[in-house]
């Protein structure tokens, strides 16, 4: 089977020895070592506090934030737009892009549309968003959605592509329908191709919302920054950036661990035939 | 399905095919193919790499269209792909999110005939070609031999009356391949179906066949026929068997095999 694994999407592999590596103490033993360099030397430089965070001050203003409760209700906001924005755009994603490879005519109408739209910087229509659907969350929501929208089109449409000639050979002599070979065939084919979209928007669902917080909101995370950011308060920005990267994280690993469960044909154990 | 179940009848006559090349002109594959099988027949056919014996096998299962000539299976024109006819490709070609029974039950499942007596007749198969247990397996937890025994298993499930096989062992190492031979020669004895089976392996040719075609180079076409006339069941010690080697012999001749190097002296 191995000509059938030959394009493979790019951006795996690797990554596991670097996940298998977060557990060795070596190399927490290098991270713990450059948080004290960081925590020691920085007074020493003269760099004002406002300027660059001491570590302790970051986990200070990130536990205060947190008893407060103020970045609670910041976190849950911003959770619910990327999250609803992400599902709307995996859906939204995976649809289109089955329409786009199935039916000629909606290839032929749009597909012209969606490149010109995707070599936008999407973040650029933040403050028409905001114009048209309003201060509230929904337009943070479509933010989310419109830049985690494409990643998981593009993934989808090269990967329903992707399925192996022999199979669909195969698919021919059993008199498949388009359907059926849609069904049983290139869907199940393209679903590696379709995780890693999903991973990339992840990631740019979570900056569509903080970048239409940016632009005008009331709460989140975004906002909090640019609060924080006015006071000078920066070992509070700081700290909402450890919140952000700890979302990305957490994001990818669970998409990692989906990707295992629905694509398992593709795991490391399976590579070695 | 029970007429089928006999064992179908095939007949090529006048097929050719040729394929237009980038610059214009045409490049024939095969030329003036005429075939006949009765029902219940194995027949191989065995030529060179590029001699168009692929393209054959395409176009008797409808996945290629003759440019010339006609193709007929059971008495009806061939327009395309058939539901009576089992397939098996040079390679496994199986899907590897789907076990082992899940890819042999495949076209059960496209073709939406009921599970419940096809999981009885896959149960049967994976006896057949020596796979009980393995039912849950996924493709990449077989081997290769495995794998192409899970393909046969898959082009008999729905009892096609005829089996096309295109080299379905070339993929295979030598001691696999003859084991493999045996193997379908068992399968075949047990349920007899019409078999057409390309190979470029002479002597898998003969061991397999009542009648072997030998195809020439570009543009093919069938150069000779070869009754093999020896009994079955066959076991490998039919291959010192004289009537074999001296077939052997003959179909490396018509090959031209060895004269290219025996000409270099």
């Amino acid at each position: 089977m191995r000509n059938t694994r030959t394009d493979q999407p790019a951006g795996d592999g690797g990554e596991d020895r670097m996940a298998g590596g977060f557990a060795s103490i070596s190399q927490i033993a290098i991270y713990a070592a450059l948080l004290v360099a960081w925590q020691v030397l920085l007074p020493l430089s003269g760099v004002p506090a406002f300027v660059i965070p001491t570590p302790l001050d970051v986990g200070s203003a990130l536990v205060r934030g947190f008893t407060s409760g103020s970045y609670l209700h910041d976190l849950g906001v911003t959770l619910f737009e990327m999250l609803s924005g992400f599902l709307i755009a995996a859906l939204g994603g995976m649809l289109t892009g089955a329409l786009i490879v199935e039916v000629r005519i909606v290839e032929r109408v749009f597909y012209p549309l969606i490149v010109a739209v995707q070599s936008l910087p999407k973040i650029a229509l933040a403050p028409l968003m905001l114009m048209w659907i309003g201060f509230g969350l929904s337009s943070k929501v479509a933010m989310a959605a419109l830049v985690a929208f494409f990643p998981v089109l593009v993934n989808t449409i090269v990967g329903l592509r992707a399925s192996d000639r022999d199979m669909n050979q195969l698919f021919r002599s059993l008199r498949a329908s388009r359907l059926q070979a849609l069904w049983y065939l290139k869907l199940p084919a393209a679903t590696p191709f379709i995780i890693a979209g999903l991973d990339v928007a992840f990631v740019f669902a979570l900056l569509g919302a903080i970048v239409g917080e940016f632009v005008g909101a009331a709460s989140g995370l975004g906002y909090a920054i640019m609060q924080l950011q006015f006071q000078l308060d920066t070992p509070g920005v700081f700290a909402i950036l450890v919140i952000l990267a700890l979302i990305g994280l957490a994001g990818h690993a669970a998409i990692r661990a989906l990707g295992r469960r629905v694509a398992f044909w593709q795991s490391p154990d399976a590579a070695g035939q | 399905m029970t007429a089928t179940a006999a064992g179908c009848t095939i007949g090529l006559r006048g097929v050719g095919k040729s394929f237009a090349r980038r610059d214009g002109t045409t490049l024939a594959a095969l030329s003036a193919v005429d075939l006949e099988a009765a029902p219940r027949e194995f027949i191989t056919i065995v030529g060179p790499s590029g001699c168009g014996k692929s393209t054959l096998l395409k176009i008797l299962a409808g996945l290629t269209t003759p440019s010339s000539g006609e193709v007929m299976l059971n008495g009806e024109p061939v327009r395309g792909p058939r539901r009576d006819v089992g397939i098996v490709f040079q390679s496994p070609v199986l899907l590897p999110w789907r076990t082992a029974l899940q890819n042999v039950m495949l076209p059960i499942t496209i073709y939406r005939q009921p599970q419940a007596p096809a999981l009885r007749r896959a149960a049967e198969l994976f006896e057949l070609v020596g796979l009980t247990g393995f039912e849950d397996n996924y493709p990449f937890e077989l081997s290769g031999g495995m794998q192409q025994r899970v393909a046969i298993a898959r082009a008999l499930i729905h009892a096609p009356g005829t089996l096309l096989m295109d080299e379905p062992f070339g993929a295979l190492d030598a001691l696999t391949r003859q084991m493999m031979n045996i193997e379908l020669t068992r399968i075949w004895d047990a349920d007899r179906k019409t078999v057409v089976l390309i190979t470029h392996d002479i002597a898998e040719s003969i061991f397999l066949a009542d009648r072997v075609l030998v195809m020439s180079a570009r543009p093919g076409r069938i150069v000779e026929t070869i009754e093999v006339g020896l009994p079955r069941p066959r076991h490998i010690s039919v291959m010192s068997d004289p009537r074999f080697t001296a077939h052997v012999a003959r179909i490396q001749h018509l090959l031209g095999v060895g004269e290219a190097a025996s000409g270099g002296h």
